[in-house]
C-alpha cells in the first residue's frame, strides 16, 4: 500500500472545499465531492500510518498517546490515541488519515427507528426509512459483514453470558476483509489474521478503515490529502468565502498557514469540530446558535472486564480460555488468536423501553498492552474478589489460579507480556456496553482556549450504574469476576470514559434546537444558515444511540454530501469498480516485510562491540561471555535472543545495568496556621487533624503547592533501598511570597512504619531556603488498609507540617494536607525519564556503559527492553507494596509477614535476661509441660514468679524480642530498666499442655487436666528449684481459668495472682456463644470423611492457626488455603482487619485476640511463632463453661465454685481489656464481686484497661508502661 | 460579655437509669442533682450571667419513652426545685428554651397539634408546620411542662418555650453563628423511615428538607421513643433494651426465643430435626435458630456495647456531616441567612461529651461541634467516653464547654474541666479563660460534685449487674432473669 497524502507545506492556499478531518464524516465528504468532480482539499492532523506501522508493544504504543487535560495538552500531538481527560467524562478518540475508524472496532449497526422518533431529531428523519438509502451506501463502501466462523471463544462466551440473561444474541456486521483482495479502490488488503489488535490499528490492512476506501476513493477521484495539519479556526471572508488558520505539524519550524475554500466541512469529530467552531466563535466573531456546545453525550459507553471465566461448553470439565488479548509482538500459536475485535452483541434494543435498552458487546485488548494486563488484572482481582461466590470448590480453583499469576508477576517480571494468553488473563472477557445517556454533558472552552467537556456526576447517573448492573450480569453468565473500569470508584468520583463521544453541534430543524440543520449547514445566530459551512460528524449527532455509531454518522454524512451536491446541482457518481483476487508473488506476511527494515546496521553495531574491550579485565569474565552472546545474537539479527540474554544481564548485574530514574511531582492542597492543639485520647476524636488544617486552609484561602523533581541515579538501587532525591519549590503563601527553593531533598517510598500494623509510608522531608532563616517540610502519606480506605486515595494524600529551623524540634508553622489530582497524576506519568546511566566515575563501567549507548541508538528496541526490565523490577517492588497493604484475601494468602518475620528475626535485639533453663516435665497421664526458668543464681533467693500464657499460644510469648521491653524482662528486673538491686524476680514461664512449645502430644485434654496436673506439678517444681515456698502468678485467659480451678482444687503454694481476663465467670461475644450454640467441636469431631470438603484441612483433633509453608514453587497448600478463605469471611471489629493470615485465624477461631491499634509491626508479623495447631477436645468443657457462664468440669458440673473458700487467703487482682470481645469486661467484675460477696476478708482488686483487649497486655508495643507499672505496685504490695 | 445560652441534655429525668433520678418515692433529689443544682450555682456567682441568659434543655430531658409518665412528672418537679429554684438558677431567664429529642418528641407534638388546632380554629391559610423557624421560632408555649412549673413556688413565673428539631442564633456581624439540635436525627436509625422512602422512590440521596424529615420520621419516633412509658408497656419495653445490652442475659434471652420459633417451626411448618441432621448430622433445628439469633440478635447487643469505644462511630461521622451539609444548610437557605463563616453545632444525644471541628463540604471553615453528653448509666460496665457536659455559649455567638464528668470503668468519674474546639485560637476565646477562671474558684463545690456522680454511677452499674447475677448466690448466675 502506498501513502496517498502530502504533507502542509506542499499544499495550494485556495480549494474548492476544504474538509477537515478523515474519519467517517470527513472521508464520505471527500470522497463524494471528488467524485462529483470538485477541487476538494483534505485536511488531517494525524500521521498517515501504513498497515504494519501500528504500535505492537508498549514501548511503541507509548509514543502514540496524546492527552488533552485541564492543564494542557501533554504527550505527541500527532499520536494515535487521543485522550479527552475531563472532570467527569473521559474520551477516547483516534489520531491519523482515517481517524478514529483506525483504532475502532468497526462494527457497522444502524440505530433502532425508536431512536429517530425521538424529538431532538430533526423532523424528517423521525419518519420510518429515512437514512436506509444512505445506511446501504455507506455499507457498501465499508464493507460490512459478519465474522464468517463460529470458531472464537470469546464469541461462544459472550453467547453463553446472553443464554444466562435470556438476551437476543447475534454477529453484527463489522468492517473487516476476511480474504486477501485488491479492493474496489485499489487498495491490497489481506485477509484478517484473527490478531486482535483491531484498536491499535490493523497492521494487515484487513480492517475496513476510511484509509482502505473513502480516503483512497477520493484520491483516485483528485482529492489532495493533507496530512500533519491541524486546523486551528476559521474566519468568514468577505467574499463568500471561508479562512482556516492551519498549524503545519510535520515540521516544528514551519509558520502556520491560511488556507482558503468556498465550502469548508468540519468532520474533526464531537470534540474537534465543536473546538474549531468554538474558538471561532470566541475569536472571529463568528456567530452560531446557542445550541453550539450542548448536548454531549458518551453514548452510554460502559467498559468492563469479567476476569478468569470459569465458563465451559456442554462437555467439557475443565474452563476454557476467551482469549480476549491481541497479539501485539508476540508469538504464539493460531489458536490463542482472540479474532478481530467485537465479533458478537448482546442486544436488548427491540424488547425493551428506548431507556432500558442496551447492547453489550465483546472485545479485544490490544496486544501492545499485554505486559501491563497481568498485574493490573492480579491486583483489580484481588481488590473485588469474593472467592466464595461460584462456591467452595471453586474458590480453591479461583485461588490456586490467583496465587499461580501472583507467583508468576513477582519471580519473572520480564516475562509479563506472555502472561496474557494463559491462565486467568486468558480467561478473561472484555466487555464494551453502549445505551441511551441522556446527552447531558456540555463542551466548552478552557481558559487555554482547549474543548473540555463537563457533565456533572454522570459516572453516578442512573444509565451508568445500570450498565455496570448489566455487565455484572453477563460476567456472572459465565462465572466471571466482573471488574469495573477502574475510573469508575468511589475515590475517582466516578469517572466514566466514552470511546463514541457524540453531540455538541447537534443538528435540528432550527437554531433554537440545532446547532446545525438536517443537512449539516451551520446555524447562525439569527436562524440562517452560514453559506458553505458545514459539519458532517458525529458532532451532528442529537442523541446516544446506544450502539456503535459509525454507520450512522457515515450515513448521515452520505445523506448531508447529496443534499449539498443537490443544492449546487453537482452529480455524484456512484458507480464501483469491482474488486479482485491478489495476484500470488505478493509476500505473504506484510507484517514481516514492514518491520524487516527497522532492523538495518547489524555490521555497524559489531565495530561498536570490540572484543578485545570485553576482555580487559578479568572480572569481566562471565559478563564479557554474556555481552559476547548479545553481540552474536544482534548480528544474527535474532532480537528475541537478544532479550533473553539481557534479561540473564540485567538480572546477574543490576546495578551496572540499571538507567536512572526521575519524575516531576506536582501536588496541591491547603495549609494554616492555625491547626489543632488538642490531642486527646482518639476514642475522643472526630476528625483528623491534617484533613482539618485543611479545610481550615481552605476556609481562609491558603494554598499550598509542591513542585518536585524527584529522581534516583540507579533504579536498581532505588528499588533496594527505597531512597531518591528531591529538588524543586514548596509555595505557600503563609511561608513567604516567593515560591521557596528546596535545598536538599529526601524522598522515601515505601518502608514500613515500625510502630503500627501494616502500614507503609512514603515521606518527603524537605529542607527549604525560607525568606527568614530555614525551613523543614514533612510530608508522609500512609498505605494503610482500613474499612474505608483505598489504595488510590492513599497514595495521593500527603500529609504536612512545616518547622522553623531543619528538623521537627523547631516551632510548628504550619500544617495542612496536599492531593495529587488525577490530572497531576497523568501529568506526573508523563514526565517519568529513565535515562541510561554514565557511570562517570568508574572508566571501564564508563566505555561499557557508551557502547551500552550506541548499542541502544542502533536498536531503540533494545534500550526500551533495558529500561522497560527495570521499570517492570520497580514496577514489582511498588505493586507489591501496595498488594501487600491492599491485597485483602491474596495478600493474606500470600503470607507476606512470615516471609518478612523470617528476614527480620536475624537483627532481632537480644534479650536483657540469661539464657532461659528449659525444663520439660511429664505429666502422669502422659501430657508434657515445660518449664522456662530465667533465675539470677545468686545464693540468696529471689522472689519467684511463674507467668502462664492463655490457650494454645507458647509461653516465650512473654518474652517476645519484638517489644522494647517485655514482661519477662520487666519482673526480672523489677522495672523498665535493667537493675542490679534483689528487688527482680526470677521468672518461670509456664508451657501447660495447651501451648506450642509444652511438648504435649496429646489433643484428647480438658481444661481439668490442666488444673489438676499440670498447675501443680508446676508450682511444685517451682518450690522445689528455688527453695522458695510462695510463687507470685501472673495467669493469661485459660492460663487463669484453670489457675483459679487449681486453687479451688486445693492446690497450695501460690502466694497472689494477677488474673488477666478469663476468670470463673465468663461472659462472651456472639461469636463464641454462636460457636457453643451450634456445638461446632461436636461438628468438628464427628465430622468424617464424607462431610468434609476435601478442599480443607482435616480439622477433627487439631485445627492449624499457623498456615502450610508454601513448597518450592512458592504455591500454597490448597487445604492450608481453604482454611484461610473461610477464616477471612468471619467478621472481624472495625479497625482489625490485615492481612495476615495467622491473625486471621487466631481472630476467627477465638475472637480479635489483641486489638491492632496496641501492636507493632514486628509483634504482628512475629505472630506465628508464637501459635501453632489447636486441639479441639478441650474446647468441649470451654463451651460448657459458655453455656452455664460459671466454671464446670467436664461433665459440666458444678465442682470448683463450692470450694469458694479455698480462694479467701489469696490476694487475686483481675484485669481486663475495655475492648476485649472474646471475654468481655464483665467477666472479672462478676468474679471479683462474687469472691467479695462470698469471702470477706479476702482481697480483691479489679482493674479496667480500656484501650487493650485481650492477649495485648502480654505483647503490646506500650504494655511495659501502660499495665506492667501496676503488676509491680500488686505485687510489691503482696511479697 | 455576656453568656447567652446555657444548653444540658439527656437528663433523662424519670428513668431510673439517669444519675439525676430518685425513684424511692420520697420525692426527693438525687446525690447527683443536689450536688449539681450547689456547684452550678457557685459557678454561675463567677460568671457574667443575666436575666437574659436562657437556659437551653436540649432533648432527652425527660425520659418519656421507657418511664411511667407520674415518675416523670415527679422528678421534673424535683428538678424544678432542686435545680432551676437553686440560687444559680434563679440567676437566669425565667424563660426556658426546650430543643425536644426522641425521648420527649411528645412535647413537640403536643405543641404542634395544639398550634394546628389554633391555625384551623383562627382561619390561617398556610400549611402547618412539622418544624420551628431555625432563627426567631415563633414563641410556642409547652403548657404540659408550665403546669409542673407553676406548682412548685420557685419557678411559678417560668415559662418553657419549644424550638424544634434547630435552633441558631448570630452574632451581630452574621460571620458567627451556633446551631443547637437534640441530635437524633444525625443518627440512621431516627431516619429510618426517610431512608425506606428514598429506596422506594429510587432516590440517590435522603431527602435534605427538614420539614420532611420529621413529616416521614417524627410520628414513628414520637410513639416508640416518647410515647410508650405512658402506655404502660414502657418497663417491658425497657426491660428488654436493657437484656439485650446485657451479653449473658441477652444470650439466655436468644435460647428461649429459639425454643419457642423451634417450636412454632415444628407445629406449623411440620419441620423435623431429622429433617436437618439429614442435611448435616451434628445439626439440629434448634442449633441452626440459635446461630441465627446469635448472629442477628446477639451480634445487635455486641455492637451496641462496641459503640462505647469511641464518642462517635464512623456511620455516626458521616451522618452528622449529613445533617449539617444538607437538612441545616437548607434551613439557613429556606430562612434566606448566608451561612456563617465561623459556625459552632451544639447537640447531645449519644451521652458521650466531646469537642471538636468537622469539616463540612459546603461551610467555609470546619464546623465545631459540642456533644452536651448525657446522665444515663444503664450497663454494668462503664466507658470513659460515657459522661455529660453543659455547653455555654455567650452574645459573641463563642461556645465553651465544661465536661462536668466522664466515667471510669475503674470507679471515680473524672473532674470538671473546660474545653474549647481544639483549635490554636482557642487560646484567644475570652469565654473559655471565664469558664476556667469560673470553675477554679468553685472547686470545692464540683469535687463534691464528683463524688455524688461517683456513687450514683455505682449505684446505678451494680443495679444493672445485679439484675442478672447474683454475687451471693452460689454460682453468681442468675438464670430465668432475662427472660
Amino acid at each position: 500500500m502506498k501513502p496517498i497524502s502530502i504533507t502542509l507545506d506542499k499544499a495550494r492556499d485556495h480549494y474548492d472545499i476544504l474538509v477537515v478531518g478523515s474519519g467517517y464524516g470527513g472521508a464520505v465528504a471527500s470522497s463524494r465531492l471528488a467524485r462529483a468532480g470538485r477541487q476538494v482539499c483534505l485536511l488531517e492532523r494525524g500521521c498517515e500510518i501504513l498497515p504494519g506501522d501500528f504500535p505492537d508493544s508498549i514501548s511503541s504504543a507509548k509514543d502514540q498517546f496524546q492527552l488533552n487535560t485541564p492543564m494542557g495538552p501533554m504527550g505527541n500531538p500527532k499520536g494515535l490515541f487521543d485522550i479527552k481527560v475531563n472532570e467527569d467524562l473521559n474520551a477516547l478518540v483516534g489520531c491519523g488519515l482515517g481517524g478514529t475508524s483506525l483504532i475502532n472496532a468497526n462494527v457497522a449497526l444502524e440505530f433502532k427507528k425508536n431512536v429517530f422518533d425521538q424529538d431532538s431529531w430533526p423532523e424528517q428523519y423521525r419518519c420510518g426509512d429515512f437514512l436506509e438509502k444512505y445506511y446501504q451506501l455507506a455499507r457498501g463502501m465499508l464493507g460490512a459483514n459478519p465474522y464468517p466462523r463460529d470458531d472464537l471463544n470469546k464469541l461462544k462466551a459472550l453467547e453463553q453470558s446472553a443464554r444466562s440473561m435470556g438476551l437476543d444474541f447475534y454477529k453484527p456486521p463489522i468492517n473487516v476483509t476476511f480474504e486477501d483482495r485488491i479492493n474496489e479502490f485499489g487498495v491490497e488488503q489481506r485477509a484478517c489474521t484473527n490478531c486482535g489488535d483491531c484498536c491499535s490499528g490493523c497492521n494487515y490492512g484487513s480492517k475496513n478503515t476510511t484509509q482502505m476506501n473513502y480516503l483512497p476513493d477520493a484520491h483516485n477521484h483528485g482529492a489532495t490529502i493533507v496530512c500533519e495539519a491541524r486546523v486551528e479556526r476559521l474566519e468568514k471572508l468577505a467574499d463568500q468565502q471561508w479562512q482556516l488558520q492551519v498549524t503545519d505539524l510535520s515540521d516544528d519550524a514551519a509558520t502556520p498557514r491560511v488556507l482558503t475554500a468556498n465550502i469548508v466541512i468540519l468532520s474533526a469529530g464531537t470534540f474537534g469540530s465543536t473546538e474549531i467552531l468554538l474558538r471561532s466563535r470566541k475569536e472571529n466573531v463568528l456567530e452560531f446558535s446557542s445550541r453550539l456546545g450542548k448536548r454531549l453525550s458518551g453514548n452510554g459507553d460502559v467498559l468492563g472486564f469479567g476476569y478468569n471465566n470459569y465458563w465451559a461448553l456442554d462437555d467439557e470439565k475443565k474452563p476454557r480460555p476467551v482469549y480476549g488479548v491481541g497479539m501485539g509482538a508476540a508469538t504464539a500459536p493460531k489458536t490463542v488468536f482472540p479474532g478481530p475485535c467485537i465479533t458478537g452483541i448482546i442486544d436488548n434494543r427491540e424488547s425493551v423501553s428506548l431507556e432500558q435498552g442496551r447492547v453489550i458487546e465483546e472485545g479485544v485488548i490490544p496486544g501492545a498492552l499485554a505486559m501491563a494486563l497481568p498485574p493490573v488484572f492480579f491486583f483489580a482481582g484481588a481488590q473485588y474478589a469474593n472467592f466464595l461466590h461460584y462456591g467452595m470448590q471453586q474458590a480453591a480453583e479461583r485461588l490456586e489460579d490467583a496465587s499461580d499469576l501472583g507467583n508468576a508477576i513477582a519471580n519473572d517480571p520480564g516475562s509479563l507480556a506472555s502472561l496474557a494468553y494463559s491462565g486467568t488473563v486468558s480467561r478473561t472477557q472484555t466487555y464494551l456496553i453502549m445505551s441511551y445517556d441522556d446527552s447531558g454533558g456540555t463542551l466548552q472552552l478552557d481558559n487555554m482556549g482547549n474543548v473540555r467537556a463537563s457533565w456533572n456526576d454522570v459516572g453516578r447517573s442512573k444509565c451508568i450504574r445500570d450498565d455496570n448492573a448489566a455487565l455484572q450480569d453477563a460476567s456472572a453468565g459465565i462465572m466471571g469476576q466482573f471488574i469495573p473500569n477502574p475510573m469508575w470508584s468511589e475515590p475517582l468520583d466516578y469517572k466514566i470514559i466514552t470511546v463514541h463521544p457524540l453531540g455538541g453541534c447537534c443538528m435540528g430543524d432550527d437554531a433554537d434546537r440545532g446547532a446545525v440543520s438536517p443537512q449539516c449547514e451551520v446555524f447562525s445566530a439569527d436562524g440562517s444558515v452560514h453559506d458553505g459551512l458545514y459539519v458532517m460528524d458525529g458532532a451532528v449527532v442529537p442523541t446516544a444511540g446506544a450502539v456503535n455509531p459509525l454507520l450512522t454518522i457515515a450515513a448521515i454524512a452520505e445523506y448531508a454530501v447529496a443534499s449539498l451536491a443537490g443544492k449546487h446541482g453537482w452529480t455524484i457518481d456512484y458507480s464501483l469498480n469491482a474488486s479482485r483476487p491478489i495476484v500470488p508473488e505478493a509476500p505473504s506476511d506484510h507484517r514481516k516485510r514492514a518491520s524487516h527494515g527497522r532492523h538495518e546496521g547489524t555490521a555497524t553495531l559489531a565495530e561498536h562491540m570490540d572484543d578485545s574491550v570485553l576482555e580487559k579485565h578479568a572480572a569481566w569474565g562471565a559478563l564479557g561471555k554474556l555481552l559476547g552472546r548479545l553481540k552474536a545474537s544482534l548480528e544474527n539479527d535474532s532480537i528475541d535472543v537478544a532479550k533473553r540474554i539481557l534479561r540473564v544481564l540485567v538480572k546477574d548485574y543490576p546495578d551496572f545495568f540499571s538507567p536512572g530514574v526521575s519524575f516531576a511531582e506536582t501536588m496541591r492542597g491547603f495549609a494554616t496556621t492555625n491547626f489543632d492543639t488538642h490531642k486527646p485520647d482518639p476514642a475522643q476524636r472526630i476528625s483528623n487533624d491534617y484533613q482539618l488544617a485543611y479545610a481550615q486552609g481552605k476556609g481562609d484561602g491558603h494554598a499550598i503547592q509542591y513542585d518536585l523533581t524527584i529522581s534516583a541515579e540507579n533504579l536498581h538501587e532505588f528499588t533496594e533501598n527505597h531512597r531518591a532525591e528531591i529538588t524543586g519549590h514548596v509555595s505557600c503563601t503563609l511561608l513567604g511570597k516567593a515560591p521557596l527553593e528546596v535545598t536538599s531533598g529526601e524522598f522515601f517510598l515505601f518502608n514500613p512504619d515500625e510502630d503500627q500494623v501494616e502500614t507503609w509510608t512514603m515521606n518527603y522531608r524537605l529542607h527549604l531556603k525560607g525568606e527568614r532563616g530555614p525551613l523543614y517540610f514533612e510530608g508522609t502519606k500512609y498505605l494503610q488498609r482500613k474499612a474505608h480506605s483505598h489504595w488510590w486515595t492513599d497514595v495521593t494524600t500527603l500529609y504536612v507540617d512545616v518547622y522553623e529551623g531543619d528538623g521537627r524540634h523547631g516551632k510548628h508553622l504550619v500544617q495542612g494536607m496536599m492531593l495529587l489530582g488525577i490530572d497531576d497524576a497523568i501529568a506526573m506519568s508523563q514526565t517519568v525519564r529513565t535515562p541510561l546511566q554514565k557511570h562517570k566515575h568508574r572508566p571501564l563501567e564508563h566505555a561499557m556503559a557508551k557502547l551500552l549507548a550506541s548499542m541502544a541508538r542502533k536498536y531503540p528496541k533494545l534500550e526500551s527492553a533495558l529500561d522497560t526490565l527495570f521499570v517492570a523490577r520497580f514496577g514489582a517492588f511498588v505493586a507489591q507494596t501496595v498488594f501487600t497493604a491492599y491485597g485483602g484475601l491474596l495478600a493474606n494468602l500470600k503470607n507476606f509477614p512470615s516471609a518478612e518475620n523470617a528476614v527480620r528475626q536475624g537483627d532481632r535485639r537480644a534479650l536483657s535476661l540469661p539464657e532461659p533453663e528449659r525444663i520439660p516435665l511429664t505429666m502422669p497421664d502422659g501430657a508434657g509441660i515445660t518449664l522456662y526458668r530465667y533465675a539470677h543464681h545468686e545464693a540468696k533467693p529471689r522472689r519467684q514468679i511463674v507467668l502462664a500464657p492463655g490457650f494454645s499460644v507458647t509461653a516465650d510469648s512473654f518474652a517476645t524480642p519484638t517489644v522494647d521491653r517485655n514482661l519477662a524482662e520487666y519482673l526480672f528486673h523489677a522495672g523498665p530498666e535493667d537493675n542490679a538491686s534483689d528487688r527482680g524476680f526470677d521468672v518461670w514461664m509456664l508451657a501447660y499442655r495447651a501451648s506450642p512449645d509444652s511438648g504435649n502430644t496429646r489433643t484428647d485434654y480438658s481444661i481439668d487436666d490442666i488444673a489438676t496436673h499440670d498447675w501443680p506439678a508446676a508450682i511444685r517444681f517451682i518450690q522445689e528449684a528455688s527453695g522458695v515456698s510462695d510463687v507470685h502468678a501472673i495467669a493469661h485467659c485459660v492460663g487463669s481459668m484453670s489457675l483459679l480451678m487449681a486453687l479451688l482444687n486445693g492446690m497450695t503454694g501460690v502466694r497472689s495472682v494477677i488474673s488477666s481476663q478469663l476468670t470463673l465467670h465468663p461472659v462472651t461475644n456472639w461469636q463464641n456463644f454462636l460457636k457453643a450454640d451450634i456445638d461446632l467441636v461436636a461438628l468438628l469431631e464427628h465430622s468424617d470423611e464424607n462431610h468434609i470438603p476435601d478442599s480443607l484441612p482435616d480439622m477433627r483433633e487439631t485445627i492449624p492457626l499457623v498456615p502450610a509453608k508454601a513448597d518450592r514453587s512458592g504455591s500454597p497448600d490448597k487445604q492450608s488455603a481453604a482454611l484461610d478463605v473461610l477464616c477471612w469471611q468471619v467478621p472481624l471489629p472495625p479497625g482489625e482487619e490485615c492481612n495476615n493470615p495467622v491473625c486471621r485465624r487466631v481472630s476467627a477461631i477465638f475472637g480479635p485476640s489483641y486489638t491492632h491499634s496496641q501492636l507493632n509491626h514486628a509483634t504482628h508479623i512475629a505472630l506465628e511463632e508464637w501459635f501453632d495447631t489447636i486441639a479441639v477436645k478441650p474446647f468441649r468443657q470451654l463451651e460448657r463453661i459458655i453455656e452455664k457462664q460459671y466454671c464446670v468440669n467436664r461433665e459440666g458440673e458444678n465442682t470448683y465454685l463450692p470450694q469458694v473458700s479455698r480462694l479467701a487467703h489469696i490476694p487475686i487482682h483481675f484485669i481486663a481489656g475495655g475492648r476485649n470481645e472474646i471475654f468481655l469486661p464483665e467477666t472479672s467484675l462478676r468474679t471479683c464481686e462474687w469472691l467479695k460477696a462470698h469471702n470477706t476478708s479476702g482481697d480483691y482488686s479489679r482493674q479496667v484497661y480500656e484501650r487493650y483487649a485481650h492477649m495485648d497486655f502480654f505483647i503490646g508495643r506500650s504494655a511495659a508502661a501502660d499495665v506492667y507499672p501496676d503488676f509491680l505496685v500488686f505485687l510489691e504490695k503482696h511479697s | 460579655m455576656a453568656i447567652q445560652l446555657i444548653c444540658l441534655s439527656d437528663l433523662h429525668l424519670g428513668a431510673d437509669h439517669s444519675v439525676l433520678t430518685q425513684l424511692d418515692g420520697t420525692q426527693r433529689a438525687s446525690r447527683s442533682l443536689s450536688a449539681f443544682a450547689d456547684a452550678f450555682s457557685s459557678l454561675l456567682e463567677h460568671l457574667p450571667v443575666t436575666k437574659n441568659t436562657r437556659l437551653v434543655l436540649l432533648g432527652d430531658v425527660l425520659d418519656l419513652g421507657f418511664s411511667s409518665l407520674p415518675d416523670v412528672v415527679a422528678t421534673f418537679r424535683v428538678f424544678a426545685e432542686t435545680f432551676l429554684s437553686s440560687r444559680g438558677g434563679k440567676k437566669l431567664s425565667p424563660d426556658i428554651l426546650f430543643v425536644p429529642g426522641n425521648h420527649d418528641h411528645q412535647l413537640w407534638q403536643t405543641v404542634k397539634n395544639t398550634y394546628m388546632v389554633r391555625q384551623v380554629v383562627e382561619g390561617m391559610t398556610q400549611d402547618p408546620r412539622e418544624i420551628t423557624h431555625l432563627f426567631n421560632p415563633q414563641h410556642l408555649e409547652s403548657y404540659l411542662l408550665q403546669d409542673i412549673l407553676k406548682s412548685v413556688p420557685g419557678t411559678r413565673d417560668c415559662s418553657v418555650q419549644i424550638a424544634y428539631p434547630n435552633y441558631a442564633v448570630l452574632d451581630d456581624s452574621g460571620q458567627k453563628g451556633v446551631v443547637l439540635h437534640h441530635g437524633h436525627y444525625t443518627e440512621s436509625m431516627y431516619l429510618a423511615m426517610s431512608a425506606l422512602r428514598q429506596r422506594l422512590q429510587g432516590r440517590l440521596s435522603l431527602s435534605e428538607d427538614m420539614s420532611e424529615i420529621e413529616k416521614d420520621n417524627g410520628y414513628w419516633v414520637n410513639f416508640l421513643w416518647s410515647s410508650l412509658g405512658s402506655s404502660g408497656f414502657g418497663h417491658t419495653a425497657f426491660n428488654m433494651y436493657e437484656t439485650l445490652l446485657d451479653t449473658g442475659a441477652s444470650h439466655e434471652f436468644i435460647r428461649a426465643s429459639g425454643k419457642v420459633i423451634r417450636k412454632f417451626m415444628v407445629e406449623s411448618l411440620s419441620l423435623s430435626d431429622n429433617t436437618v441432621q439429614s442435611l448435616e448430622p451434628g445439626l439440629s433445628l434448634e442449633k441452626i435458630i440459635d446461630a441465627m439469633l446469635d448472629a442477628s440478635v446477639g451480634k445487635f447487643a455486641g455492637s451496641e456495647r462496641l459503640s462505647f469505644g469511641s464518642v462517635l462511630s464512623r456511620d455516626g461521622i458521616v451522618k452528622l456531616k449529613w445533617y449539617l451539609g444538607g437538612p441545616v444548610k437548607n434551613q439557613f437557605l429556606q430562612e434566606r441567612v448566608d451561612v456563617p463563616k465561623d459556625l459552632s453545632f451544639v447537640f447531645g444525644h449519644t451521652h458521650k461529651p466531646f469537642e471538636d471541628r468537622l469539616p463540612i463540604p459546603g461551610f467555609a471553615d470546619p464546623v465545631k461541634v459540642f456533644n452536651t453528653g448525657g446522665w444515663a448509666i444503664d450497663k454494668p460496665v462503664v466507658s470513659s467516653v460515657q459522661g455529660a457536659a453543659a455547653v455555654f455559649i455567650d452574645d459573641n455567638c463563642d461556645v465553651g464547654s465544661l465536661r462536668l464528668f466522664n466515667c471510669s470503668p475503674n470507679g471515680e468519674v473524672t473532674p470538671p474541666h473546660i474545653a474549647g474546639a481544639g483549635s490554636l485560637d482557642d487560646a484567644e476565646r475570652p469565654l473559655l479563660r471565664l469558664l476556667e477562671d469560673a470553675l477554679s474558684r468553685s472547686t470545692e463545690d464540683w469535687s463534691k460534685f464528683s463524688a455524688a456522680v461517683s456513687h450514683d454511677v455505682q449505684r446505678n452499674t451494680s443495679r444493672v449487674l445485679d439484675r442478672y447475677f447474683d454475687p451471693a448466690s452460689d454460682t453468681g448466675v442468675r438464670i430465668g432473669r432475662a427472660v
